[in-house]
C-alpha cells in the first residue's frame, strides 16, 4: 500500500473552525489555552474583551487546522493511490488548503514539471466523508486532466 | 473574505449601535455560522455554552438559535489571518 511510503506535507492556511470546534473551545481549561502574541493581545484590549475570550477563539481556530490536517492527509493519500497507476517519477509533494479559496491544491512533482492541482473542498469533503466510486472517479479525471494524461481515464 | 467559520471581533457601525441598543454591545465578540447577502449569522459564547447538549450540527432536526447581523449594522471585524494567507491575499489584490 502506498500509505507506508507517504511523504507529502499537509499545510493549512487559515483558521476556519466548525460550530463544535468553537463550543470545544469554549469549554477547554485555562491551562490548555494558546498563548497569544503581543498584536492579539492589542486587539482583544482594544476590544474590551478578555484574553482569554480571544484565546478561546484562537483556540478553535486551532482544533479546525488540525481537523484539516487530517483530511488533507486522507485527501493525499486518494491522490496517492491515482498517481501510482502512473509511469515512475509522479510524487505527491503537499497538499495546501487554501481556506479562503474553498480548495485544496495537490502539488504534484512529475518527470517534466511540478504541477499544481486545485481540487474543489466540495469534491474534497465527497472523498473523505463519502468516498464513493463516483468521488473517486471525479478526482481521478481531475487529476489525470491537470496532468495532461487525460487518455488514461477509463471509459464507461 | 469570508467570515463564515471564523472567531470575530465586531465594532457596531453607529447605525448597528442604534438599531441593537440592548442586544449587543459596541464591540463584541462571536462565532460566525454563515454568510450571505443579508450579513453573517452569529452565534455568541453565551448561546453557544447555555446549551446543555453538543451543538451537532449535522444532526437534521436539532435546532440551534442564531443571529443575524447586517452588514450595515457592523463597521469593523477583526479575524486572525495566518501570513501566508495574508501574503496570498495582497498578491491576488495586485490583480
Amino acid at each position: 500500500m502506498h500509505t507506508e511510503e507517504s511523504k507529502f506535507e499537509v499545510f493549512v492556511s487559515g483558521f476556519s473552525s466548525t460550530v463544535e470546534e468553537w463550543r470545544r473551545a469554549l469549554k477547554a481549561p485555562a491551562s490548555e489555552l494558546p498563548r497569544l502574541n503581543q498584536e492579539q493581545r492589542d486587539v482583544a484590549k482594544k476590544f474590551g474583551i478578555s484574553e482569554q475570550e480571544y484565546a478561546r477563539g484562537y483556540l478553535a481556530g486551532l482544533y479546525g487546522q488540525e481537523r484539516l490536517r487530517q483530511r488533507g492527509t486522507e485527501l493525499g493519500k486518494a491522490v496517492e493511490g491515482i498517481l501510482a497507476g502512473l509511469a515512475p517519477g509522479h510524487r505527491l509533494s503537499a497538499m495546501v488548503a487554501e481556506v479562503t479559496k474553498l480548495r485544496w491544491v495537490a502539488r504534484i512533482h512529475t518527470p517534466e514539471k511540478p504541477v499544481n492541482v486545485a481540487i474543489p473542498r466540495e469534491l474534497a469533503d465527497d472523498i473523505v466523508d463519502s468516498n464513493t466510486i463516483q468521488d473517486q472517479e471525479k478526482l481521478k479525471v481531475l487529476v489525470l486532466t491537470s496532468l495532461g494524461h487525460p487518455g488514461l481515464i477509463s471509459k464507461r | 473574505m469570508l467570515l463564515a467559520g471564523e472567531f470575530v471581533l465586531f465594532q457596531l457601525s453607529p447605525e448597528g449601535q442604534q438599531a441593537l441598543a440592548g442586544l449587543f454591545p459596541a464591540r463584541f465578540s462571536a462565532y460566525v455560522v454563515h454568510e450571505d447577502e443579508l450579513g453573517v449569522w452569529i452565534l455568541t459564547a453565551m448561546e453557544a455554552v447555555s446549551q446543555t447538549d453538543p451543538v451537532e450540527t449535522d444532526k437534521p432536526g436539532k435546532a440551534v438559535p442564531v443571529t443575524l447581523l447586517k452588514r450595515q449594522y457592523f463597521s469593523t471585524a477583526v479575524v486572525d489571518i495566518d501570513a501566508q494567507t495574508l501574503a496570498e491575499m495582497a498578491v491576488s489584490s495586485l490583480g
